[in-house]
């Protein structure tokens, strides 16, 4: 009965998302309407799959093949599969789906008569119709067709504002770099194949060590590559930002998921146990991700970059969370795996909805005041209420505050690499103690991210006239972030609900449930998952909540009672007394972090350049002053490469693609009679 | 019962105790400089007065100035009463862990720096760019001691913790654990805002922190500030005095005057880390900020060497 429903679940789930593409394309006369009706469709879809992926992960069969069509094509199996690990990605997807879809009905509505919205639509709907195959794709190659599809769908919706040559840009080095990430991911699943003769998705037994090295590496670079790790990360803040923000919070939120599910599909099923030294690798990956995206992300300006470089420190936790699974899986501890890979995975689901309410209350900032720089807003909590308070929700969350869900996992990630401190005998220990270290500071930084992205455009007076001037959200774009957030609270404070959600999955790629880990449903206990007799520390949500909140009644409460009534006058800002304070006084986005630029200069590199125009030295009449980091990684890694191949291609064109048509002719001899030669020796 | 009875002492005690060792950091700066101080009790006295006021705040301001010290207050409180202050009547499910200790010190730091952006002046900026930095740096340092005190207890629960600690004796002969004590005091310093990180006396806005950011609160909403401010002070020196000053000399003491003998003895160590405190500040100046990174990179050093004991192999 269940595995009917649910197999029905995601069949209606997936036609509802192709329909809302077709329903875009039919009503494209009237893009209003097609724009309300896509979206609808959409969210129809979402909710369908969230449900049957709920069922799925609650009480479902465990495996359940959709379609499994093979076609005319050697090699190629329209195969779509759902099992626990598929079920739990879809859940997250259809979540951000439905709030998203909800947000572009009033977010897309400018654009109507501008821009070719219903293709826009058509092309939105068919992005999460491809990433819902890319989750269930039970066939190598249908996996990679799936994956490429995803791939393009999002370049177009990256380049959608393409009369801007910096989006046009951004989606170039998406392309590129993404074509290079398939090629990799190609290599990988070439050859599994040529080890297994399959390309079915499954435990692929009996490879030589030189092969499950090869396959590890190019599926870390290739995913790698779409996540965004650091060094491959490059693409991901141009390209993030330049879509718009509907569209970036389903990049930010769920795509680069996919990467971090093709890791556990590919490598952690395909190839069992990990080698040793695979885990060492993701840990240092992801410390230095979590490091270089954050120390970026604290020094942006621009909001939606800002964001974008979060997304890479987020990455980094996940990569890290990857890493100590995998450590602790060859190292035979599937109980600390199964902590490690629940709090990863926990994570990966916060971070879809923290990072989607971020980028859609950032989006309505955008539209609200045309401006995506934090230098020219300010004092938005006043015009905008209730977009400013499901951003500080969101930013708490992201920050990992308490006792929002980016706490909840991040506390799960510390306990799993106390237990593997405590339970490492090697020089190993050294690298979890760094990794403790480093994601202490990134965690700090994040939160100090977070604050001027909040005190600078929410807080203060405003420092433009868009600023003062800008109107509160529609209200689907309220609601939807709001349902974001109210998911971030409540998550984070009933975890052991995640948990349950979670425990399937886990259990299926580690052999140990980690439901032991939750005390009911009121909080977290990692003791009874250790392998030694090891207690642990415990952490109980709703208490830290109902205690807080209860401090804060009674504190309310004794004001009132020793100081009377609330009175409160108002007067101006404190101006040292000269009575000429303005919005420029204030400090800037740039300030705010500048100190950490200054401290950590030899890893940003700043230029600096002061130009001042008057007679005066000490009191010029207009004073200009820019900063310009560039990335190392740009300008030492990329910048060579580009050239590089830029110059090989050059030569190939001089030497060998010379345009004289007797070369081509023996081009062809030469190919021909290789061709015979070959095939009469083998 | 018993747990109720627990929580309410922990509550009463860090309410009481709170506003001490700020008043004894106080008096031993003003005897080092030959001026007789304010009194032992004033802070108490000025949180009342305080409290009588009315706030004045700043027409630029939002709900986030109004909400912020209610939320540093209820935060502070909350990590206060989860260090105990005696161990003696610590109920069996005792919720409360060393990493969830400074997240929720945390909380209430994110509502300070915001609050401080608030008015949209440039003073309340600085403190809270300030503030924000200073406590990242330091934070890889504290998490990392954590860690060190937690491999001698096989865990992060606090009253695990406690136990392993009273088991050692004292903490303090264990090199490793002197390492931390050390690195803790400097994450303490600079938590709380103490020279020489930050100077709580100055009266010149460019060199405030802490003062900074609330340089536009006044009135109740200075006293809750302040009673936080102090309420964190306290949580963290409990948890110095709890974890590397376990000793209880009235162990043999049993029932209500053995607890009240406890909390004796719990506010005289108390007293006694504000007059390390106080001579810290007495003998050294403020640093430069950019020379906080330093201070914070020597906590860190002293953290994970404190930690090395543990990987050494064979150990």
């Amino acid at each position: 009965m269940a595995l009917a429903q649910t197999g029905l679940g995601f069949w209606i789930s997936f036609s509802l998302y192709l329909s809302a593409a077709v329903l875009a394309l039919l009503l494209s006369r009237c893009p209003r309407a097609a724009n309300v009706a896509s979206h609808a469709a959409s969210m129809a879809g979402a909710v369908v799959g969230a449900a049957a992926s709920l069922l799925h992960l609650l009480a479902g069969p465990g495996r359940l093949v959709l379609a499994d069509l093979v076609g005319t094509v050697p090699q190629l199996e329209l195969k779509v599969v759902v099992d626990d690990l598929s079920a739990y990605f879809l859940l997250a997807l259809s979540v951000l789906v439905f709030c998203v879809s909800l947000y572009s009905v009033s977010y897309l509505a400018p654009y109507a008569g501008k821009r070719n919205l219903p293709l826009f639509d058509a092309l939105y709907a068919l992005f999460v119709l491809s990433m819902g195959l890319v989750f269930t794709a039970g066939h190598a190659v249908f996996f990679l067709i799936a994956w490429e599809i995803m791939s393009v769908l999002s370049y177009f919706l990256v380049v959608f504002e393409s009369e801007r040559e910096e989006n046009v840009r951004a989606g170039t080095i998406y392309l590129v770099m993404t074509a290079v990430g398939t090629a990799f991911l190609l290599t990988g699943i070439l050859t599994l194949y040529a080890n297994t003769g399959t390309f079915d998705l499954g435990a692929a037994a009996g490879l030589s060590p030189g092969a499950r090295t090869v396959v590890f590496l190019s599926f870390l670079v290739g995913f790698g590559i779409k996540a965004g790790v650091v060094p491959l990360h490059v693409w991901l803040p141009y390209a993030h930002p330049a879509a718009p923000a509907n569209v970036s919070a389903l990049m930010s939120g769920i795509m680069v998921k996919t990467a971090l599910y093709g890791m556990l599909r590919f490598v952690l099923v395909g190839l069992g146990v990990p080698d040793g030294w695979w885990g060492g690798a993701l840990l240092i990956l992801g410390l230095v991700t979590a490091l270089t995206g954050v120390s970026h992300a604290y020094v942006e300006s621009d909001m939606k970059r800002l964001l974008a470089y979060s997304t890479i420190e987020n990455v980094g936790i996940l990569v890290t969370g990857l890493g100590v699974a995998f450590l602790a899986l060859s190292a035979g501890r599937p109980a600390l795996a199964s902590l490690a890979l629940a709090a990863t995975l926990f994570h990966a689901f916060n971070h879809a909805m923290f990072k989607g309410a971020l980028f859609l209350g950032v989006g309505s900032v955008h539209h609200a005041t045309h401006t995506r720089n934090l230098e020219d807003l300010g004092g938005l909590v006043r015009r905008m209420p209730a977009t400013a308070v499901l951003l500080v929700g969101a930013a708490l969350a992201a920050s990992a505050m308490p006792p929002f869900n980016g706490f909840a996992s991040e506390w799960m990630t510390f306990q799993a690499l106390f237990q593997s401190l405590l339970l490492e005998k090697s020089g190993l220990g050294l690298l979890y103690v760094l990794a403790a270290a480093a994601l202490a500071l990134a965690g700090a930084l994040a939160a100090a991210t977070f604050l001027k992205l909040l005190g600078v455009g929410l807080l203060g007076r405003p420092r433009t006239p868009a600023a003062a001037e800008a109107h509160e959200a529609p209200l689907p774009e309220r609601i939807s972030g709001g349902l974001l957030v109210a998911f971030c609270l409540v998550l984070g404070l009933v975890p052991g609900a995640a948990l349950r959600v979670l425990e399937r999955p886990v259990l299926g790629l580690t052999g140990f449930s980690p439901s032991a880990v939750s005390t009911g449903w009121l909080g977290l206990d990692p003791s009874a998952l250790s392998t030694s007799p090891v207690a642990s520390g415990t952490y109980s949500p709703l208490l830290v909540a109902g205690g807080v909140a209860a401090f804060l009644l009674a504190a309310l409460a004794a004001v009132r009672l020793i100081g009377g009534r609330f009175l409160v006058r108002r007067y101006g800002t404190w101006d040292c007394g000269f009575e000429t304070i303005d919005a420029r006084m204030q400090y800037s986005a740039m300030g705010f972090s500048k100190s950490f630029q200054i401290i950590f200069r030899f890893l940003f590199r700043p230029t600096r350049e002061r130009r001042a125009e008057g007679e005066h030295l000490y009191h010029p009449d207009s004073i200009a002053y820019t900063v310009k980091s560039v990335s190392p990684f740009e300008k030492f890694l990329y910048e060579p490469l580009v050239a590089f191949v830029n110059a090989l291609s050059q030569k190939a064109k001089s030497t060998i693609q010379t345009g004289s048509l007797r070369r081509y002719l023996a081009y062809i001899l030469f190919a021909l009679l290789g061709g015979l030669v070959y095939f009469l020796v083998a | 019962m018993k747990t109720i009875l627990y929580w309410l002492l922990q509550v009463a005690a860090a309410l009481l105790l709170a506003p001490l060792p700020i008043g004894a950091i106080r008096k031993v700066k003003a005897l080092v400089q030959k001026r007789k101080g304010a009194p032992l009790l004033q802070l108490y006295r000025d949180l009342l007065k305080l409290l009588r006021k009315s706030a004045v705040v700043s027409d630029a301001t939002s709900w986030v100035l109004r909400a912020a010290p209610f939320v540093v207050f209820a935060t502070s409180l909350f990590a206060a009463a989860m260090m105990p202050a005696t161990v003696r009547v610590l109920p069996d499910a005792f919720p409360g862990d060393l990493i969830l200790f400074f997240f929720v010190l945390a909380l209430g730091r994110f509502f300070l720096v915001l609050s401080g952006m608030d008015a949209g002046s440039s003073f309340g900026g600085m403190g809270s760019a300030r503030e924000a930095m200073i406590s990242a740096l330091v934070e890889p340092a504290m998490l990392v001691g954590l860690f060190a005190v937690g491999l001698f207890a096989k865990t992060t629960s606090i009253p695990g913790v406690l136990s392993a600690m009273t088991a050692l004796g004292f903490p303090l002969l264990q090199p490793s654990l002197l390492l931390v004590f050390l690195a803790f005091v400097l994450v303490l310093l600079a938590e709380t805002s103490r020279i020489p990180v930050d100077d709580p006396a100055t009266h010149l806005e460019l060199t405030m922190v802490h003062e900074a950011m609330v340089l536009e609160d006044s009135g109740r909403h200075l006293a809750l500030l302040e009673y936080g401010a102090a309420l964190k002070q306290y949580a963290l020196l409990a948890l110095l005095a709890d974890v590397f000053l376990p000793y209880d000399p009235f162990a043999a003491v049993p029932g209500v005057p053995g607890v009240l003998l406890a909390l004796v003895a719990f506010a005289v160590k108390l007293l006694f880390l504000s007059l390390l405190v106080g001579a810290v500040e007495a003998a050294t100046v403020k640093l430069r900020f950019f020379s906080v990174p330093n201070l914070a990179a020597i906590a860190f050093i002293l953290s994970f060497l404190g930690v090395l004991q543990f990987l050494i192999p064979g150990r």
